[in-house]
């Protein structure tokens, strides 16, 4: 798995790709821990190069987005693939994170 | 008949993981499986591993888990055994989730069964089978078409 962090304007971006296995989702929280921790309260997640997630890496997402939502903030994850996408709809709980097309209307959203 | 299955064995370490994953995915790539397929095998290998080597772990002695992958006829067959207390994973399982967690998961709402219900949700069969000495878990996905 690689992540590449970038901003626009207020919004950090987390560009994810690879495969979002249990132990690339340990380096994911690493990724997360300082964004949130330094006061971050929009959080884009783009995902268009996932090709495979299981629960610890929605785990990670889902608890971002909970960190975020007690600060005021808000976690919008962008570009499923197919598959990926299949996931999240068979997860079907009530994720607090919003899901977009493109990373444009992500970022949009806020 | 005529594929040789991949027949992997891992100690009860999570890093371990993402190698078998590399190799289901190699073992998908040789025998032409479609992705939909692949990612299946991969999500129900994370999903039952790591709920085997969080759940059934015993600390005082290495555990050893086997991972047969094989292609009968018209499905794709995953058996998972290990040398653990025996016990069903598949009412009870705690997912991938618990990972880093703790009781947290609980606590925000998401359901434990998660992992188990994901693997529910891209296989078409699972059955536990107990053994004098641990488990087993056999799980079957139906393919689709397999170009050979």
């Amino acid at each position: 798995m690689q992540t590449q962090t970038s901003k626009v304007n207020n919004i950090e971006v987390v560009a994810v790709s690879g495969r979002l296995d249990p132990a690339a989702s340990i380096e994911l929280k690493k990724v997360f821990t300082p964004l949130l921790s330094g006061g971050a309260q929009k959080l884009v997640v783009d995902l268009a190069g996932v090709e495979y997630i299981g629960s610890a890496g929605l785990r990670e997402l889902f608890f971002a987005a909970k960190t975020l939502e007690r600060a005021g903030g808000k976690l919008a994850c962008c570009s499923l693939q197919p598959e990926v996408k299949r996931i999240f709809d068979i997860a079907g709980f009530s994720i607090p994170y919003q899901v977009y097309a493109s990373r444009d209307e992500a970022v949009a959203s806020f | 008949m005529g594929v040789p299955p991949l027949i992997y064995y891992l100690k009860n370490d999570v890093q371990e993981l993402s190698r078998l994953m590399d190799a289901v995915e190699n073992f998908g790539r040789i025998h032409h499986l479609d992705n939909q397929t692949v990612y299946s095998l991969n999500l129900a290998v994370e999903e039952i591993i790591t709920d085997d080597i969080l759940c059934g772990i015993e600390k005082d002695r290495a555990r050893e888990i086997e991972v047969r992958l094989t292609i009968e006829d018209d499905e794709v067959v995953l058996e998972i055994s290990d040398d653990a207390r025996p016990r069903n994973p598949l009412p009870e399982a705690v997912p991938a989730l618990a990972m880093a967690g703790g009781g947290e998961e609980a606590e925000a709402g998401i359901p434990a069964t998660l992992g188990i219900d994901l693997v529910r949700g891209v296989m078409d069969q699972m059955e536990y089978q107990p053994r004098t000495h641990g488990n087993r878990l056999i799980l079957r996905k139906r393919l689709a078409s397999i170009r050979r």
